[in-house]
């Protein structure tokens, strides 16, 4: 009997044939979408129930110094106000430090900010009444811009002695060798900017009074951080408080931030005043009010040697903080490591600064802190590539991270590293060499182009932050089989994913499983972020899953007249490997285990291992492992407009085993989509901290007709030893290098390139004809070679 | 009609409602307030993602920006209306059969626009099926696989037509 | 949340004419109700009162009468779109109205109601002005005729009096076959204009006879691009002189910048896709 987890990984890692790992089951929860049952946060909406609206701060930087809610006292006898002051436990919601108020306080940090919630009996009147409340503020000077932040006099958060949060900092070998060897040198600054999550479900919770405190349905991706959140904020334990997660309408890490600030929102109304409270966020308390993904200024200055090795890189990340540190260390610590790319680089230096300044504070959003790192890595490329003279993905495959490399961090990657395979596998796929050349030569007013871009993501936690998987399946006597797990199901399918986990190992159809997942009553399996929920989840599922068989091997091998070790299970039946013709149904030996008193259930747990890493230097171990990615993508510009017509794009992903190919193109196709948005479209329009388009009218996301073809992905099945079935991470991987890989197909076609996204049209548009009026005025002065 | 609640008469999915509403509540709000089709979601309430899509006699409109009183008369489908003695819409098995379903915030609406696509035109090109869904905004999917879903539909509506 | 307000469905016209007499200042007209619910969503409106006019039948349809074609102002853009009458003799219109919104929107808002919310960047101004359509109201006074180019004054208002109704758009058929109706905005499809151009045009052996070029999005109101009419007049039209005379587009309009776009773009623009629509409708001659 195998009880070592690292054995029972490594035996399912080897099996080369499965029954459902690898197919494209049709998602456990279809059904009652397309049926418009299932029931997300709104739908919980009922008479009796309280309804919280916003009141949201008009001021970027202001003490409060009073709030009349008289107003609302006269709508309504119904009405009521909840502020700062109404909070029992603790007004601190912070993630990574405590800077941050549910209710602003004495003071308000951004144009937005969460003040007070007006509660009625009727969600109209609720929002009615946050018209009516008053505040007076004394305002403050505002900064809004990270980089006069840095050394700005006005403090945001007067407490702290600078609006510099936190630095990070790697460095290796040694960077001025590193360019005085370089044959040629790139060097330029980068701007991302803030990116809506657009969520078509805005946040939510709805909480009821239970015995001792409450019960929240939350559109969340943690449930066991919204649990200890909302105890915090109500001064109650957490064994006061159960949480569950309602069918969520996207979450794209922005639920992770959310969910919990949502769930004590809710809870609050509903443990003070007794009855079920229901808070939703309107489309424009989101949009204004919601944490983004974090502005960034990159610096970056790479060099490369004539037989076109990486020889040296220095960077300067400063990412844009917003009014609370949020998780914004983890997103910059995670652009920094990463900030060189999946290539090898022997001499590097990154420096990374969050900064806080008066705006909407940033959060997690797919590819979390990466996007904008990668699109200067991924340019600085280009440019190398165009000044050795050489192609760009030739450039980019002799410095590619293969087995045995080392990687930014030294730390050494021992297997799992496809990026190459599927680099190369992506250039024949699309035809690269063709139409890098033919696309060349192209006139009018409509010109083609392709481009490359690679990406890479650390799967789980950062460095030695623990990271663990846990599950419990439970099996009841009609050999149904119920697996709790933290993990969340927010769209992405993992809960499926789950079901085919569970299925593969206990040998039994998928219809018998259900996940019982995003719950308290589950145990805590960590976020559902990192793509983590697949990889990482799902190793506890097995594990519990063998414990079970375990359990039942005895009573199998007696039914079976065989050895425990031949009992094996598969297609819904217990059979013996001496003799498969002889066998038992599941139900039956169910039931013969219930008889003879065998407990059917198991838990199964995994603390991922980890290495060292030294701060200091910011050297050592920064991930369990990698996922990679690579997306050639096609494009044409017209050049009348500036306008920017994606056409075709071919992703190669290399993310370990495919638990279910249908679903990871499902997440191929949707983050394409939002690095798409992100590359052309997507801007929040701020002035002096004013969100100006909070709504769909003016914040754009794409639409059907703004969609390129998007190929079958070509997967590079490099397994990760602990993933279940080698399984890294998906979820986050394909809006990495889409920005960079439209740029740099954008720079092909037009020879202009864009530094700053998003590239509008119009951007796009005068950054061409500067472009073209310089070649103009250099042939005049005859100063073109 | 001073006291604010004003009489309105539809057919929703086949059956006469009767009910009351404010003058100035939108059909969004009636359905899913009132009358308890929650299927209709609120996504924007300015009529610029689709997710609140309902047919208003066969046509799809977005009921954020439809006065409930205005409705009078007319018949109104949702999701709940579209599915035959319990037998799913082949669109409704497309979309699960093709994996055009994520979070499925989208999912009535776009389905809803769809069907109203195919009862009009049962073989509509590429273009004729982004043009019909471009309204109906979807963050998870990309579109690639709702797309694939309604051809897929399509296919299946013309063949059991034919068999018929 | 929209604020409150009454309700009111008039079944006949003179009841709603009545009634507008005397609630004019309070009232809102709803139509497809696309604008204005958005409009006191936004608190950017409040009437007492909302004005139903869906009941009155004559305010529907689309029809020919002798040779000008009678535009109902409750006719939705999808039914005005898809009219085969509209796609026979003003196929600009049409093709204007693919380009407007998305379907759903297409099948609740109207033409009148788009009109009268006078938006400066309404894709169907644009075809209307370049059609030289006309536009009749009614009040208890009695009707009125004006040419649609008298009919806006600048954002969100127009020449409409409080108590009047718009009862009927007017288009006299076009003689010409050449037109052109060009869009640009931030995304692909579903999206306001950042500049729109309608073309129509009229040449004889290789020169021009008439013009009608409108713009939208570009100035306070859609507007007729006068300066670029009166240059291309009997003037031939070669490459150079069509360049030329797009370029005096610029002294027709005046565009401010805004979330969509700059000032600055919407001018270049507006050059550009006035030498695209005075080719575009030249090229439908060719074919």
């Amino acid at each position: 009997m195998e009880t070592d987890p690292y054995k029972l990984l490594d035996k399912w890692l080897k099996t080369k044939k499965f029954n459902v790992i690898g197919r494209g089951m049709e998602r456990t929860d279809a059904l009652d979408k397309v049926l418009g049952r299932a029931k997300y946060v709104e739908d919980y909406f009922s008479d009796g129930m309280l309804f919280g609206s916003l009141v949201k701060s008009e001021q970027s930087h202001a003490l409060i110094q009073h709030i009349d809610i008289s107003g609302v006292e006269h709508l309504s006898d119904s009405c009521s106000v909840f502020t700062a002051e109404d909070i029992p436990g603790t007004n601190e919601v912070g993630y990574t430090i405590p800077d941050q108020p549910l209710l602003a306080a004495k003071k308000v940090r951004f144009h937005g900010e969460p003040i007070a919630l007006v509660v009625a009996e009727d969600p109209d009147l609720a929002k009615e009444g946050t018209e009516l409340v008053k505040i007076r503020y004394k305002p403050l000077k505002s900064v809004f811009d990270p980089l006069e932040a840095i050394d700005s006099k006005i403090r945001v958060h007067e407490e702290q002695g600078s609006n510099i949060v936190l630095k990070t900092h790697s460095s290796k070998g040694n960077i001025v060798e590193g360019f005085s060897k370089s044959d040629v040198l790139v060097k330029h600054t980068y701007r991302t900017h803030y990116q809506d999550h657009a969520y078509l479900e805005t946040e939510g919770a709805v909480a009821f009074p239970a015995s001792n405190g409450v019960r929240v349905i939350g559109s969340i991706q943690y449930p066991h951080l919204a649990q200890q959140i909302t105890a915090r904020v109500l001064g109650i334990g957490t064994d006061q408080v159960e949480v569950v997660q309602a069918v969520v309408g996207g979450a794209f890490g922005g639920k992770d931030d959310m969910g919990p600030l949502l769930c004590a929102q809710a809870a609050l109304i509903a443990f003070k005043l007794g009855k079920p409270a229901m808070v939703t966020y309107s489309r424009e308390d989101s949009m204004i009010a919601h944490c983004k993904r974090d502005p960034a200024v990159v610096e970056y200055k790479s060099g490369a040697t004539r037989d076109g090795k990486l020889s040296a890189i220095e960077a300067r990340i400063i990412f844009d903080s917003g009014a609370y540190a949020n998780r914004g260390p983890f997103t910059l610590w995670r652009a920094t490591m990463h900030a060189s790319g999946p290539y090898e680089v022997p001499n590097a230096r990154v420096e990374g600064y969050l900064v806080y300044t008066n705006k909407v504070f940033q959060g997690s959003f797919r590819g979390f802190g990466n996007p904008p790192v990668q699109f200067a890595v991924e340019s600085q490329m280009d440019e190398l590539a165009e000044k050795l003279g050489m192609d760009p993905l030739e450039f980019r495959l002799k410095n590619i991270l293969r087995k045995g490399s080392r990687t930014l961090t030294n730390q050494l990657l021992e297997d799992s590293v496809g990026i190459g395979e599927a680099l190369s596998k992506a250039k024949e796929k699309s035809n690269w060499k063709e139409k890098r050349t033919e696309y060349r030569k192209a006139s009018g007013d409509k010109v083609k182009g392709i481009g490359v871009a690679c990406g890479w993501h650390g799967i789980s936690t950062s460095q030695g932050v623990p990271d663990w998987s846990n599950a419990l399946i439970k099996i009841d006597r009609e050999g149904k089989v119920a697996a709790y797990t933290g993990i969340t199901e927010i769209g992405q399918g993992t809960h499926t994913g789950h079901v085919q986990v569970v299925s593969e190992v206990l040998g039994i159809p998928t219809d018998l499983i259900k996940i019982e997942g995003g719950t308290t009553a589950a145990p805590d399996t960590g976020a559902t972020h990192a793509s983590r929920g697949m990889s990482v989840g799902g190793i506890g599922l097995i594990l519990a899953a063998e414990k079970l068989k375990q359990k039942m091997e005895k009573t199998a091998a007696r039914l079976l007249a065989c050895t425990s070790s031949q009992v094996r299970f598969g297609r819904g039946l217990v059979f013996s490997a001496k003799s498969p013709e002889r066998s038992i149904r599941w139900n039956d030996l169910i039931e013969e285990c219930y008889k003879e008193k065998i407990e059917l259930s198991a838990e199964g747990y995994f603390g991922l291992p980890k290495g060292k890493f030294d701060g200091k230097k910011g050297q050592g171990f920064a991930y369990p492992t990698f996922s990679y990615i690579v997306n050639v993508a096609e494009v044409e510009v017209d050049l009348r407009t500036g306008m920017t017509k994606v056409l075709r794009i071919w992703p190669a992903l290399a993310s370990g085993k495919i638990i279910n190919p249908v679903q990871v193109e499902g997440q191929v196709e949707g983050a394409i989509a939002q690095g798409l948005g992100y590359a052309l479209m997507e801007e929040i329009a701020l002035k002096d901290g004013v969100v100006l388009n909070p709504n769909f009218t003016d914040y754009l996301i794409p639409t059907t007709f703004d969609m390129p073809e998007i190929e079958k992905p070509i997967y590079v099945e490099d397994l990760f030893r602990y993933g279940p079935f080698g399984a890294k991470g998906v979820g986050e991987m394909s809006l990495i290098p889409t920005p960079s890989a439209i740029s740099n197909a954008v720079y092909h076609a037009t020879g202009s390139r864009i530094r700053e996204l998003p590239a509008t049209p119009e951007k796009l548009y005068w950054t061409i004809k500067s472009a073209a009026e310089s070649r103009t005025k250099q042939r005049k002065e005859g100063t073109s070679p | 009609m001073k006291e604010g609640k004003v009489l309105v008469r539809f057919r929703l999915n086949g059956k006469p409602v009767e009910t009351f509403t404010k003058p100035n509540d939108t059909l969004l709000n009636l359905l899913r307030r009132n009358l308890g089709i929650t299927s209709v979601k609120r996504g924007c309430e300015v009529g610029e993602c689709g997710a609140c899509t309902v047919l208003l006699d066969g046509n799809p409109v977005v009921s954020c920006l439809i006065l409930a009183p205005t409705v009078e008369g007319k018949e109104i489908t949702t999701i709940e209306g579209i599915s035959k003695e319990g037998e799913l819409h082949p669109l409704q098995q497309a979309f699960i059969k093709a994996g055009a379903v994520q979070c499925g915030f989208c999912t009535p609406g776009m389905i809803l626009t769809a069907k109203a696509l195919l009862d009009k035109n049962p073989n509509p090109s590429l273009r004729e099926i982004k043009e019909a869904i471009q309204g109906n905004l979807c963050r998870c999917t990309g579109y690639t696989k709702i797309i694939q879903a309604i051809q897929l539909a399509s296919k299946e509506i013309k063949s059991s037509c034919i068999s018929d | 949340m929209l604020p409150r307000f009454e309700y009111v469905k008039p079944d006949r016209l003179e009841e709603a004419l009545s009634f507008l007499d005397m609630h004019s200042n309070e009232s809102r007209i709803i139509a497809g109700g696309t604008d204005l619910l958005v409009k006191m969503r936004e608190g950017k409106t409040r009437p007492l009162w909302v004005v139903d006019l869906s009941g009155i039948r004559e305010f529907g349809g689309v029809e020919l009468k002798s040779e000008t074609i009678s535009i109902g102002p409750l006719a939705t853009i999808r039914e005005v779109e898809e009219s085969p009458l509209i796609r026979d003799k003003a196929p600009m219109l049409s093709a204007a109205l693919k380009e407007f919104a998305f379907w759903q929107i297409k099948n609740m808002a109207t033409l009148g109601g788009n009109l009268c919310n006078a938006s400066p960047a309404s894709d169907l101004a644009t075809p209307l002005l370049a059609l030289s359509s006309k536009l009749r109201f009614l009040s208890l006074r009695g009707e009125r005729i004006i040419p649609i180019d008298d009919f806006f004054l600048g954002p969100g208002e127009t020449a409409i009096r409080q108590d009047e109704i718009l009862a009927e758009i007017l288009i006299p058929t076009p003689k010409s076959k050449l037109w052109a109706f060009n869009k640009l905005g931030k995304r692909s499809a579903h999206v306001l204009s950042i500049v729109n151009v309608a073309a129509a045009m009229e040449i004889s052996q290789d020169r021009c006879e008439d013009l009608h070029l409108a713009l939208g999005s570009v100035a306070p109101k859609p507007v007729r691009a006068k300066g670029v009419e009166n240059y291309l007049k009997n003037a031939a039209l070669s490459d150079k002189q069509i360049w030329e005379a797009s370029k005096k587009v610029v002294n027709d309009i005046d565009p401010i910048s805004d979330l969509r776009a700059s000032a600055e773009y919407r001018k270049e623009m507006s050059v550009k896709l006035t030498e695209k629509s005075i080719k575009d409708a030249m090229d439908r001659g060719k074919t």
